[in-house]
């Protein structure tokens, strides 16, 4: 490199030459801001972010903080929260395909761990007749159980969600309200999120190639309706509202339970809140 | 300045110029209105799809006898779309679809398995004391909208929703003995003894048959599965006073 070999012989040194190169991509960005304005408008130079309040007359982001409680010593594992959801949001009706679902946790006498089955297992889908109707078999009616529970899943809507930290192209992100939300139309489809979630909460659509999971029924919530698996959920084991109302069915579940959440050693900070969880579950 | 440095300074210069104005053509107007993403995406989700569920108080609107039905009766906390499925926009985008295998819909919560909360009411299906040789739906005794059989409200036959410009039966005064002996009859007969829809309809049958009938269902010359068990106490008496009951009622 003759420039930083023999500075002196040349006609411009190395600190002429960055000097003029500085001067010349200021002159270049000047040429470029009337471009360059929107955006530069809505830079975050001092760290924070910009928050206006949601673009629609009837709800205020701002106001609202939502959260999700599940209570796992209600649910009967009835799956009715499981085809509301598809029929909802148009989630493909097979079997493997879903946004949220329940686990049943089995421990037979004898065994140490616990046997853990979900509505897509072969022996399920069975009893159900078809990968559109979910229900569970009653295989371990026989069998000598010591203890047996169902627990729902589904997207935690994290406070540090890990899907969002790894979207490469800004297409899932977090709400003012609380909700981790993916836009279909900026998504690429390389999957890196579904890879990312701690819980296993997303899929991917095969047939829009995007990823997709559970959005708390944003259009429903939106809207001062109810998600549609708590809606239909027949024995309230599935709890929804406000955490800014004190008075809400969530915020009353909080403060009347010891809750926990799933995987807190991942500092994901979910909030959905779970009453009734065993050592088995994560 | 020397001719390849200037060169390689334009040469960055169209490249920078080029990189803002395809960012500005490329990027989403609202992207960065509320944060490091496309705040439209927020609107349109927010927006669409159209509310499948709808909620008891949507049914409620055309369907207020057996809303109330519902209301008072122990499935309560169970809401009409969690059996009927979603409302979407009926009555307008057509008929809501009426569930057929009660045996399977009903099961799917209370079947008996390890598991479920002790205080989910559940049944054994081979064992529920249902008096079938096989298989019945579950309808055939219980209402879906209040179930409970000898609950507060009784057995309570569905709703059979009549027009409005129907004629009113007016009710018929009973003897507590004629309450307890047709309290197995009306969740399927009809407390008016009219509900053809689920079984035969009774009012104003000729006495001497209804008389036959029950006494044949008692022998089991006649076979039906439910008549044949409600019918097997019944003294000659008591025959004799539920045909005239029935008898005696206005017919449809």
């Amino acid at each position: 490199m003759s420039v930083t070999q023999d500075s002196k012989k040349d006609k411009i040194g190395r600190r002429d030459f960055l000097r003029v190169s500085a001067k010349a991509l200021a002159g270049a960005v000047g040429g470029g801001a009337v471009f360059a304005e929107s955006v530069a408008q809505n830079e975050h130079t001092d760290g924070t972010k910009a928050s206006t309040s949601f673009p629609t007359e009837d709800y205020d982001w701002t106001e609202h903080r939502w959260a999700y409680g599940i209570d796992a010593t209600r649910c009967i594992g009835c799956l009715r929260c499981v085809e509301a959801c598809k029929t909802e949001n148009g989630v493909k009706k097979d079997a493997h395909h879903f946004r949220t679902w329940v686990e049943r946790y089995v421990y037979v006498e004898g065994e140490e761990r616990a046997r853990v089955d979900s509505h897509h297992d072969p022996q399920n889908i069975a009893a159900s007749g078809s990968e559109g109707e979910y229900r569970f078999d009653n295989r371990y009616k026989d069998e000598k159980v010591t203890k047996a529970f169902f627990v729902p899943k589904m997207c935690n809507q994290c406070q540090h969600p890990s899907c969002v930290q790894v979207c490469p192209v800004g297409a899932t992100f977090r709400t003012e309200d609380g909700v981790v939300l993916i836009d279909k139309e900026y998504c690429i489809g390389c999957e890196y999120c579904v890879q990312a979630c701690p819980y296993g909460a997303r899929f991917f659509d095969e047939e829009t190639r995007t990823s997709d999971k559970c959005t708390w029924c944003y259009h429903r919530i939106t809207k001062g309706l109810l998600p549609a698996c708590v809606e239909v959920c027949p024995v309230e084991a599935r709890i929804f509202g406000d955490l800014n109302d004190p008075s809400s069915p969530v915020s009353k579940f909080i403060h009347e339970n010891r809750v926990h959440v799933l995987k807190p050693e991942t500092g994901n900070a979910p909030t959905c809140f779970y009453v009734g969880l065993d050592k088995e579950v994560s | 300045m020397p001719a390849h440095i200037f060169r390689l300074l334009l040469l960055l210069a169209t490249f920078l110029i080029l990189a803002v104005l395809a960012r500005n053509y490329v990027l989403d107007p609202s992207y960065y209105q509320f944060g490091d993403y496309r705040g439209d995406a927020v609107v349109e989700m927010a927006a669409n799809p159209a509310p499948s569920f709808r909620g008891p108080d949507y049914c409620q609107a055309c369907h207020s006898q057996r809303h109330a039905q519902w209301t008072a009766g122990a499935h309560q906390g169970v809401k009409c779309e969690v059996c009927h499925g979603a409302a979407r926009e009926h009555p307008v985008d057509g008929t809501m679809p009426k569930p057929a295998d009660t045996i399977k819909l009903c099961t799917v919560c209370h079947e008996a398995m390890p598991g479920r909360p002790a205080a989910q009411p559940q049944i054994v299906i081979e064992e529920h004391p249902v008096p079938h040789d096989g298989p019945i739906q579950c309808l055939t005794c219980h209402n879906p909208h209040s179930p409970k059989l000898g609950g507060p409200e009784g057995p309570v036959a569905p709703v059979v929703e009549t027009p409005a410009t129907a004629v009113t039966v007016a009710p018929v005064l009973m003897s507590p003995r004629l309450v307890s002996l047709t309290t197995p009859c009306t969740p399927c007969h009809g407390a008016d003894g009219r509900n053809a829809a689920m079984s035969a309809a009774l009012a104003g049958s000729d006495r001497a048959l209804l008389v036959r009938k029950l006494q044949e269902y008692r022998s089991g010359a006649l076979e039906h599965a439910v008549m044949n068990a409600v019918t097997k106490s019944l003294s000659d008496d008591d025959i004799a006073d539920l045909a005239e009951h029935y008898a005696s009622l206005p017919g449809g």
